[in-house]
């Protein structure tokens, strides 16, 4: 199945947070080996240039590195993916309150429906477990 | 000096009175995988034709990896047409053994897996295959050579999602990593994901040649919004 | 790449002309079967009665569709040596053959050079059915029948102690020439179909047959005016030959030397005009290629 990707950015980019939100969910554990350019571009259906690409910014960014030969791995570094994860958190929140301020909602109000969602979702959680 | 795999100069090429294509120019790098893409009629076909050898230019020259179109090309250019060109009282196994013949960088075993997997029988004719096998065929045939270019016209011109993703699958996986890999389509949404570099031709002349990536960047666009932009009617 | 080349145009005529020439064989045994079972009845042989009578018709009438069967398979041999021609330069199969790393030369070469061969080995085969034919088809008493054999080993030896040598020359010559007519033949055909296909949008084979006559009449005209050339001087060779006394092989004889500068005109011709065919043809499918 390829992956979905929006067409107002550059693939590699968009293929680069995909990569890194993997690592941040574990799926790509810390020390693993990562696929290859080819299985990347296989499994993505994109152009193997443009994951050399985007695994060349994961490079510049320190969550993967390359061993000669052997191919790309994740980082053993544990504060590099912790780095990666604020960055990522931020954005996320910053984008969401970017989004209720357009919607009309002040700071106070975010704050407040911010918490009874979260304690909902919590007491459902709950509930199904 | 690095050179390029295609390289195309001042060509133009008219059919009696109309043009098809009007002062080309071009010169496309190795290793990359580039969409031709144009509205019907563009001058698409024209082009691949000119380059794989079938037409001659009225003006201009084409050198692939510093042939001129020629025995020499055509050797090192692996070419997709838009249509059945396998004689249909030959079978499977004769078409492959033509291919072996003819092209010395044709990969026989990897044809014959790439065969198996998609289940065609290899002792059938040609003409008792439908002609979504027939296709298949022939893309095995086209990508079981370890060729400097590509030439794909249309090739998932017509066919169902699924075809479409085996078909840019196999395309991948096969290709030489020095290989550049050119594909003609009208449907810019299907392969956009697959391409490094675009051309736009339209009325037979080349609209524009970039980087998908810059695209994205500089406009914020995809090419296909572009191009629905460019040839708004 | 030309032994490749003609690999698989052989292999590609093959698979129709071998069943043809089959079908020749088969007719020939048949006929000559048919034949002489109505020899033999009519010679009273063989069992008489009205049923057989019946039997007679049938087999006469058999005998001869046999022959039809015959005529009809070595005009076929022609009509699938073009054909698979006009497809495998004309139709979509031409995306395949024009991609080939070969040069156009190397591509008309095996066509020309297959269809030569399968135009000799249908002359071969029609020759065996003949032979058949006359072996054991022609005689009422016996099973085969010789005669025939024996006549012309006898006229050849007889030509041969009464000219000799002088035989030699027209013999080779008279090889040359079917060898230069069959090429002509070819080529005069693939240019006309080439023509064709790269003028006409549609239509293409009918325009290659238009073609084709087109170039017989250019050839036709050339060749008169040619043999216009040359008629006087041939002419006044032979009435000087009225005026010696010359007797039996010694006619001949001369006659041969007097024919020479005709021969070689007409065998000049025939090579001439198929280099021209060929280098026409070759310039075409290099430069002028119309597929759809």
């Amino acid at each position: 199945m390829a992956w979905q990707f929006t067409g107002d950015r550059p693939i590699y980019i968009q293929m680069a947070e995909h990569i890194t939100s993997g690592i941040l969910k574990g799926e790509y554990q810390m020390g693993e080996k990562l696929p290859s350019v080819r299985e990347f571009a296989l499994m993505a259906s994109v152009n193997p240039n443009t994951v050399q690409r985007a695994l060349f910014e994961l490079e510049n960014m320190g969550l993967i590195e390359t061993q000669r030969n052997t191919g790309k791995f994740v980082t053993l570094e544990e504060s590099r993916i912790e780095m990666s994860r604020n960055e990522m958190g931020k954005a996320l929140v910053a984008d969401f309150i970017k989004s209720m301020k357009a919607l009309g909602y002040s700071g106070e109000q975010i704050k407040d429906i911010f918490e009874n969602e979260r304690k909902a979702g919590e007491s459902n959680e709950s509930e199904n477990a | 000096m690095n050179q390029k795999t295609l390289e195309c100069t001042e060509v133009s090429k008219n059919f009696g009175s109309i043009a098809a294509l009007h002062n080309v120019n071009l010169s496309l790098p190795e290793g990359k995988i580039i969409g031709l893409l144009g509205p019907n009629g563009s001058g698409k076909t024209t082009l691949i034709k000119l380059i794989c050898g079938l037409l001659t230019p009225c003006e201009g020259s084409i050198s692939i990896c510093g042939h001129e179109p020629g025995p020499e090309s055509k050797a090192i250019v692996s070419y997709l047409p838009e249509r059945s060109y396998l004689p249909d009282w030959m079978t499977v196994l004769d078409c492959l053994d033509f291919f072996r013949d003819f092209y010395e960088d044709f990969d026989y075993e990897k044809a014959v897996g790439m065969l198996e997997n998609l289940k065609v029988p290899a002792k059938a004719r040609m003409k008792t295959l439908s002609k979504g096998t027939k296709e298949k065929v022939q893309l095995v045939l086209v990508m079981s050579r370890r060729a400097r270019l590509y030439l794909l016209d249309e090739p998932i011109g017509g066919v169902d999602p699924a075809a479409r993703d085996y078909i840019l699958n196999t395309i991948l996986r096969n290709y030489d990593e020095n290989a550049t890999v050119l594909i003609s389509t009208h449907l810019i949404a299907d392969i956009e994901m697959v391409l490094d570099e675009f051309i736009f031709l339209q009325n037979g002349q080349v609209v524009s040649y970039a980087s998908t990536d810059s695209l994205r960047e500089d406009l914020g666009k995809s090419i296909d919004t572009y191009f629905r932009e460019v040839f708004r009617c | 790449m030309l032994g490749k080349l003609i690999k698989h145009d052989f292999k590609s005529l093959s698979r129709m002309l071998v069943p043809m020439q089959v079908i020749i064989l088969g007719a020939t045994i048949i006929a000559t079967a048919m034949f002489s079972f109505n020899l033999r009845s009519d010679s009273g042989s063989l069992l008489t009665g009205t049923g057989f009578d019946l039997l007679r018709i049938i087999s006469a009438f058999m005998s001869v569709l046999m022959l039809l069967a015959i005529i009809a398979a070595s005009i076929l041999v022609a009509v699938v040596i073009f054909y698979r021609f006009y497809k495998s330069f004309m139709s979509d199969e031409g995306y395949l053959t024009f991609t080939l790393p070969v040069k156009s030369s190397e591509l008309l070469w095996s066509k020309l050079i297959c269809a030569i061969i399968w135009s000799l080995i249908s002359g071969i085969v029609i020759f065996l059915s003949l032979n058949i034919f006359i072996l054991f088809g022609t005689s009422s008493t016996s099973f085969v029948n010789l005669e025939f054999y024996k006549v012309t080993a006898k006229f050849i030896s007889d030509t041969n102690n009464m000219f000799g040598n002088a035989l030699v020359l027209p013999i080779i010559e008279f090889v040359l020439m079917v060898f230069a007519s069959i090429t002509y033949t070819i080529l005069h055909i693939y240019l006309a179909l080439i023509i064709g296909g790269a003028v006409a949008r549609k239509h293409k084979l009918a325009a290659g047959i238009g073609f084709y006559f087109v170039i017989n009449i250019i050839v036709g005209i050339l060749s008169t005016v040619l043999q216009f050339m040359m008629m006087p001087r041939l002419a006044a060779n032979l009435s000087l030959m009225d005026g010696q006394n010359l007797e039996g092989g010694q006619i001949l004889t001369s006659l041969i030397s007097q024919m020479q500068p005709y021969v070689l005109l007409s065998l000049g011709m025939s090579i001439v005009f198929s280099v021209v065919f060929f280098m026409a043809s070759n310039y075409l499918i290099k430069n002028k290629l119309n597929l759809d």
